[in-house]
């Protein structure tokens, strides 16, 4: 937990000491975060990023987290503007799938998200997630077997 | 009359270019065909090595596993599809029916195997991006790296199958054994490709480990708004695998990093949040780890206490 958050923390601007006392605040009131008690202690910008924060954490924003860091060989880093419209994008596209995954990227729908990040990714940036859709493609492979193979074992 | 010799043999002249061009025009066609059929023989040749391969892999798989292992009980009905191709060693073996799973329905089936590795080709830079820009790679050679990871992931899932018809799974001895060989396999064929660069690549496999979990922080820039570069990511990868463990087969055991004496290394490459994030990201990896081989000794006990029973 410490680890995910610490640095989220301190990109809303947290001293160390701040974001230290945020995890525990964080790891203290588990799933339903304490966000009054929050905005006593850090303020309203910093509340108001983690409300937006939990809002998407658990899908988007965690696929584009483990987008950007497949993608550390391109060596464009990704601009705020970039990773905010990306986890916008990310969200819409959003698709439930009821089999096991075999790959981080099989939650999205990366051809549009491919259409729609057009404009806001780079050319490089863009082939990267183009790979990003292929593996996924492969994931599927065998996520349909998969659903056959359970299908076969019931009575 | 000598107009109508001229005319006549003008109108030889030109049939016999007539045959002469057509006769070029049939022998370039010809070329052209054998052209074709060359290099559709050099292909089917590369296919037909690529399956002696294949089928060299799991005869040793089999041979070796028929000779380490009992029987299995049944009648050549129970033991399933594999036991039509059994004769020699593995005639003998302990083959068992096939479990349905989605590995088995995918290998027996050519057109999802062809599917699936096209797809993870496509996306193979994910995983070896970095090595191809590091080492310099051409797109030539990235095609051909790309068809030796492929014929490696077909001899392991060749082996994986091979492991199940005989009651046993990934984390025997004998698949780790079986596993090695291949490795071996898939390295001289990349130490063929390679040349110098080898060693830079093996390096960059053995690390990879490491890596994974340094690239974090190119993940977490989403949120903190602090980018990592490549080249922050190589090196800190470089500075945290010098301070790791390395198994027998030379990869570096990251959760082993002794974190104090790696710390002031990484300062002179990372920011000092990027440094506290890494340690945050290293020390869950380490706590994962530890879970984990407590789990894989407390299944290895039950197994014991099973089979003593």
């Amino acid at each position: 937990m410490k680890a995910e958050h610490w640095p989220i923390f301190r990109g809303m601007g947290l001293t160390p000491e701040q974001a230290e006392r945020a995890c525990a605040l964080r790891l203290e009131s588990g799933q339903k975060t304490n966000y009054a008690r929050f905005r006593a202690l850090f303020g309203d910008a910093p509340t108001e990023r983690l409300i937006e924060f939990d809002q998407i954490k658990d899908k988007a924003g965690a696929t584009a987290r483990a987008l950007f860091a497949s993608l550390y060989y391109i060596d464009e880093p990704v601009t705020a503007q970039q990773a905010k419209h990306l986890i916008e994008i990310i969200g819409r596209t959003w698709q439930k799938k009821p089999v096991p995954w075999y790959f981080w990227g099989q939650g999205c729908d990366w051809d549009r998200v491919l259409a729609e990040a057009a404009s806001v990714l780079s050319p490089a940036q863009l082939q990267g997630v183009r790979a990003v859709a292929a593996r996924t493609r492969a994931g599927e492979v065998f996520s349909a077997a998969n659903k056959e193979a359970v299908a076969v074992a019931k009575p | 009359m000598k107009t109508k010799a001229t005319i006549i043999v003008c109108a030889i002249l030109a049939l016999a270019g007539g045959f002469a061009f057509r006769s070029i025009r049939k022998a370039n066609q010809n070329r052209a065909a054998i052209d074709a059929l060359a290099s559709q023989r050099a292909a089917l040749q590369a296919t037909i090595t690529k399956l002696e391969q294949r089928l060299q892999t799991a005869s040793a798989a089999r041979a070796r596993l028929g000779q380490s292992l009992d029987p299995v009980p049944g009648t050549p009905n129970e033991r399933g599809m594999n036991a039509a191709a059994g004769s020699g060693p593995s005639a003998k073996s302990a083959i068992r029916p096939r479990r349905i799973t989605a590995e088995t329905i995918v290998m027996e089936d050519p057109r999802r195997v062809a599917e699936y590795l096209r797809n993870y080709c496509d996306g193979i830079e994910l995983e070896y991006g970095g090595m191809f820009k590091t080492a310099r790679f051409s797109p030539a050679q990235i095609e051909t790296f790309k068809e030796i990871a492929a014929s490696s992931w077909v001899r392991n899932m060749d082996l994986m199958l091979a492991l199940w018809d005989h009651g046993l799974d990934r984390d025997s001895g004998v698949y780790e054994e079986l596993a090695r060989e291949n490795e071996k396999i898939r390295m001289a064929e990349e130490a063929r490709l390679l040349g110098d660069v080898e060693p830079l690549c093996r390096e960059f496999r053995q690390t990879d480990g490491v890596r994974y979990h340094v690239r974090q922080l190119a993940g977490a820039a989403v949120y903190s708004g602090e980018p990592a570069t490549l080249d922050q990511v190589e090196q800190a990868t470089k500075i945290i695998a010098a301070h790791c463990e390395r198994d027998t087969r030379g990869f570096a055991k990251e959760w082993t990093v002794n974190w104090p004496a790696a710390r002031p290394q990484l300062q002179e490459v990372l920011s000092p949040t990027q440094v506290a994030t890494l340690g945050l990201i290293m020390e869950k990896a380490a706590a994962y780890a530890k879970v984990n081989l407590l789990k894989m000794s407390l299944a290895a006990e039950f197994k014991a206490k099973q089979a003593a029973k």
